[in-house]
């Protein structure tokens, strides 16, 4: 079931009007309907790994448990490894096994050894990086003596599987989520609408803007031998809007729909593409995941406090772990690097914090170095995205070859005029983007001023630019796949 | 809550009125340019209400072929016959479709003397027609015909009406005017074996004969002549000629036909090896108006009267 399908349009409604009307105000039966409507909504996909996913919950349940109990160090640990080796042994068959294969053997046949190997031809469980992160983060506060473990198996597998941020983030915390779901939620009419107001901004996002970018972009990089330089940089530029309006819209609609429970979740973007370098690109995407690996990995590492090698060390290490975590692809890793090398300039000078304010905070355009600023690093981004969104390095290098090649070419009278109005669409939305950012989201507060007959038309505007444009093709969301 | 339930309410509600007042004024803004049927590929745009035809088309490119380009009054003059012309080419539209076509043809009150349904091999094993979602996109929002396709059984129905909802809102739709070719006058200068090969491949998806799909077919196909003849429709069955001959399935294609017409009572006609001169021809297998024109006169003229 997907946020844009009219399946969801009918589920969400439904759970939302039992859940404040069935439930008698108690939040001990909202939760267990909110964890019947999560496995519901995940079995909408696959029956057979909703036990996959029942199993992890029990799983990091019963050893959060058995950790608190130990009465020793030693058996403590031994449940903490008990726990992260299942859900990283998991995450590694079902998503990382036929990488390492196919790798070894290619490495294999360089030495020009033969390998017979054979690959597992099954699917990725949908969100298995999102949930697995998710018990990964509890088991390890709880080994490190941050929180203690949840009693209430309720309570805990609502915290894993709230079908908001099930299958796509935000990547939660058991210290963030879990007080929230253990209270009574009260239901307060501006937060409702507040929430709603982000689905729709997230919805513009994923199907007018994500979902008709990818028809481009999918072009460009299906087909990128028989394209111009011009075309395929306009695929690259297509593809940096797609995977954003495709993973903020995501994140939108599951911030909305939970603030609709009364539940707010972590906030994941934060208008990246308005960055002045590349650090302050990565505290404003994804940072939910960035924030996971700063807490559970970099800081492990030592962080920066051990002088510049160590730093230097610690941040390639995140960034292509993060990579990897992306997906089983040696383009994924080549993703990581690229932006370790890009934010390294500022890890040397120690420059790395100085953009922490909003740009242009209280004017209305940037300056010229702030402008020439935010223009580098989204070109730095863009050029870190190809090896993304190729399907291998060789295909990458081929992309990009292909650019510099002839980049000066004017793009065909075809490609142009059939992707005109979808440039206009995304200047339209990155222009409502700026106004907007110094909100949690655009369009937060915009017409707050304005009278309300106005706003509301600015919203039926909204709804029927997503009706009119939005590409309801049902295509996946991206990050499904990770 | 009963407040943000009724914000809701008024905010659907609102938006449900705007896109419907959207549809129907960018439709009004397209029908009101009076199109004939050789100046569209839209159904909708030319079929009137109580009117009474002597024939019907019915297919896919090779029945729209007898309209476009200005074929259509050259076919009704050859004929003697005034004609509506409801085949849909360009990959659009499958069996099924068609057979709401002439459901709704009748709902409107409209007769027709003969359908002649032109049953080319791919129509009946494509697995790629009956679910293509832009089927009704050059078609005028009109909330009868949505209704009644609401409640026509169909694969991707939803995807379809949404797909043409959604096209009367863009700059195509806006701008469609007639078209203004007065004939189709391309000509192929030989046959080559290679295209058709590929063209025979691609026209059967997997390349292979899919039988599940061309029973499917075969079925919708005898439930459109089930439904001409409650209304007391004649109805024409015929293979349209191809440059190459005979299309694979060609075989399975006939004896349907041949069958159908024993227990149906209707008549069968197999044209596929009738042109073999490229001249007649726009490509292998579609007709330009010199072969229209020469085939209705030879072969269409003499069947139906």
């Amino acid at each position: 079931m997907l946020f844009n399908s009219v399946e969801f349009a009918l589920f969400l409604p439904v759970v939302f009007l039992l859940y404040w009307f069935a439930t008698g105000g108690k939040y001990r039966i909202q939760n267990i309907l909110l964890l019947f409507s999560s496995y519901y909504f995940y079995s909408c996909w696959s029956k057979k790994f909703l036990l996959l996913l029942i199993f992890s919950t029990l799983l990091d349940y019963f050893t959060g448990l058995k950790m608190a109990d130990a009465k020793t160090g030693k058996e403590k640990t031994f449940w903490f490894w008990l726990s992260v080796g299942v859900n990283l042994g998991f995450l590694g068959i079902f998503k990382y096994y036929n990488f390492f294969i196919t790798s070894f053997a290619e490495g294999a046949s360089q030495l020009g050894l033969h390998a017979e190997i054979s690959t597992l031809q099954f699917l990725l469980p949908v969100g298995i990086s999102f949930y697995t992160f998710h018990g990964l983060s509890y088991v390890i506060d709880i080994y490190k003596d941050r929180i203690k473990p949840e009693k209430n198996f309720i309570d805990y597998a609502v915290f894993v599987c709230f079908f908001p941020l099930l299958v796509a983030g935000p990547i939660e915390r058991a210290t963030h989520l879990l007080p929230q779901i253990k209270s009574p939620r009260v239901f307060q009419y501006s937060k409702a609408v507040d929430g709603l107001r982000q689905i729709l901004w997230g919805l513009f996002k994923k199907v007018v803007i994500a979902d008709n970018c990818a028809v481009f972009a999918n072009a460009a990089f299906n087909d990128s031998t028989n394209q111009s330089g011009g075309t395929l940089f306009l695929g690259a530029l297509f593809f940096a809007f797609q995977i954003y309006g495709d993973f903020s819209g995501y994140s939108d609609i599951a911030l909305g729909t939970a603030r609709l429970f009364g539940i707010e979740l972590l906030r994941n973007f934060a208008f990246p593409y308005f960055s002045r370098d590349i650090a302050e690109f990565w505290r404003r995407w994804h940072i939910s995941l960035s924030t996971w690996f700063k807490d559970y990995l970099y800081i492990p590492l030592g962080g920066s406090k051990g002088g510049t090698w160590m730093r230097v060390r610690n941040t390639f290490i995140i960034f292509l772990v993060s990579g990897f975590w992306h997906g089983a692809n040696w383009t994924f890793i080549a993703w990581g690097f690229l932006n370790a090398l890009f934010i390294m300039p500022s890890i040397l000078f120690s420059t790395n914090r100085i953009n922490l304010n909003i740009v242009a905070q209280g004017r209305h355009l940037p300056d010229l170095k702030e402008f020439s600023s935010i223009v580098l690093t989204f070109f730095l981004t863009v050029f870190a995205w190809i090896f993304f969104r190729a399907d291998s390095m060789a295909h990458a290098f081929q992309y990009i070859g292909s650019i510099w090649k002839d980049a000066m070419s004017i793009l065909s009278v075809q490609t142009y005029s059939s992707s005109k109005y979808l440039i206009a669409l995304i200047l339209l939305f990155m222009g409502i983007e700026w106004a907007g950012r110094e909100n949690q989201y655009a369009i937060a507060r915009i017409g707050f001023s304005w009278p309300r007959i106005l706003r509301w038309k600015f919203y039926l505007l909204i709804g029927l630019v997503i009706f009119f444009y939005g590409n309801f093709n049902k295509t996946e969301f991206i990050y499904f796949a990770f | 809550m009963k407040r943000l339930i009724s914000l809701v309410l008024v905010f659907a509600v609102s938006l449900v009125i705007l896109i419907l007042l959207v549809v129907e004024a960018t439709s009004y803004w397209v029908d009101r340019r009076n199109f004939k049927n050789s100046e569209t590929e839209s159904n909708l745009l030319v079929m009137r209400n109580d009117s009474s035809y002597d024939l019907v088309f019915l297919g896919i490119s090779h029945a729209r072929n007898f309209s476009r380009h200005r074929n259509h009054e050259r076919i009704e003059s050859i004929l003697n016959q005034k004609i509506l012309n409801m085949g849909q080419g360009g990959g659009i539209c499958g069996p099924n479709e068609q057979l709401f076509y002439l459901q709704y043809f009748y709902s409107q009150g409209n007769k027709a003397k003969k359908i002649v349904y032109v049953l080319s091999p791919p129509f009946m094993f494509s697995v790629s027609l009956p679910i293509a979602s832009n089927t009704f996109n050059y078609e005028p929002f009109r909330i009868p015909f949505v209704w009644q396709y609401l409640n026509f059984p169909a694969e991707n129905r939803s995807e379809r009406l949404m797909s043409m909802i959604q096209f009367k809102l863009t700059p195509t739709w806006i701008n469609h005017i007639p078209f203004s070719y007065p004939i189709g006058t391309s000509r192929l200068e030989k046959l080559d074996s290679a295209t058709v090969a590929k063209g025979q491949e691609l026209a059967f998806n997997s390349g292979s004969e899919d039988m599940k799909r061309f029973a499917f077919s075969a079925d919708i196909l005898q439930q459109t002549i089930d439904l001409a003849r409650s209304h007391g429709t004649e109805v024409v069955l015929f293979i349209p000629p191809a440059l190459f001959g005979k299309w694979r399935g060609h075989e399975i294609t006939k004896k349907f036909g041949e069958k159908v017409a024993l227990q149906k009572g209707v008549s069968f006609y197999d044209f596929s090896e009738t042109e073999f001169d490229p001249k007649f021809y726009y490509d292998h297998h579609h007709l330009n108006t010199y072969g229209v024109v020469h085939f209705t006169e030879k072969f269409l003229k003499p069947v139906l009267q």
